[in-house]
């Protein structure tokens, strides 16, 4: 492989990269990043939502085992601020899923 | 409204490069693939979540119900039978659990479950005040059931109990 040739392999990793830019500058500073009205700026909020949801997740799993050992051992008081806090989770999962596309779409 | 994710489209590379070598010696059948979106996935995470409240609602629902009263006379021992330190163990309030009937100096009968509250091993009165469970040397003050060390964090569940016609009666399982 010639020197040139070694040179132009280094600037992708992944042939299936696209080429690095550098964030756009808006008027209030750096925008969030290259084309992010665009496809691929809706690919990473959407890539971030599932994360999100992911987490929320994962805590509500615990939550349902923690109500589950606590109702199995004869002991109800905690029960109700588990399902509370489950509920929350819910609810930030909805404004997690829905919100960011209703604010891209007023953009 | 925004669009479904095209997984072509999606890796942003130029149009040309699907002319690229590498791809034509490895074809990928992409109309054969089944793909799952992010959306479709992000659509399951917000059902599980949904579900995940549902069950733990359902769970404070069952565990808010009345029950039924647990009140079950059953005569464990005679007056008089143990001596102070003595203790022995009795089924209640069926033959599949059990509870330790204890004399206790100064505090006369006591009585618990014997299901140990970290690990459900037997616990065992060693005469000195205290019960211990052998698993995992839990300890229990045996004038209150509360827990003196060990990995338990929890006290073991008191049985109450009866006097009538010189029989001790263990009447009520009180879980704490």
């Amino acid at each position: 492989m010639s020197t040139n040739n070694a040179r132009a392999y280094r600037r992708k990793a992944n042939p299936d990269d696209p080429p690095v830019q550098r964030p756009p500058r808006g008027s209030r500073g750096l925008m969030p990043g290259p084309n992010f009205l665009g496809l691929q700026g809706r690919i990473a909020i959407v890539q971030a939502q599932v994360f999100l949801l992911a987490v929320i997740l994962i805590a509500q799993l615990w939550l349902i085992t923690d109500a589950l050992y606590e109702l199995l051992s004869g002991r109800s008081a905690s029960l109700g601020w588990l399902a509370l806090a489950s509920g929350i989770g819910f609810v930030l999962a909805l404004i997690i899923a829905l919100w960011p596309r209703r604010r891209i779409e007023e953009m | 409204m925004v669009q479904e994710v095209n997984p072509q489209a999606e890796s942003g590379e130029p149009r040309e490069s699907h002319d690229e070598e590498w791809r034509k010696e490895f074809p990928y059948p992409w109309d054969e693939d089944e793909v799952v979106t992010r959306r479709d996935t992000l659509r399951f995470l917000l059902a599980g979540s949904g579900a995940l409240f549902l069950a733990t609602g359902v769970l404070a629902v069952l565990g808010a119900l009345p029950r039924g009263s647990n009140v079950t006379s059953i005569p464990i021992a005679k007056e008089g039978e143990l001596a102070e330190n003595q203790w022995k163990v009795f089924n209640y309030p069926d033959e599949y659990a059990q509870g330790i009937l204890i004399n206790l100096p100064g505090h006369g009968l006591v009585a618990y479950s014997d299901v140990c509250t970290h690990l459900s091993c037997a616990v065992l009165y060693q005469g000195d005040g205290k019960m211990h469970c052998p698993c995992h040397d839990g300890l229990f003050d045996a004038a209150t059931g509360n827990v003196l060390a060990g990995p338990p964090t929890r006290p073991l569940p008191l049985i109450q109990l009866a006097r009538q016609n010189g029989i001790i009666y263990a009447v009520k399982e009180i879980a704490r």
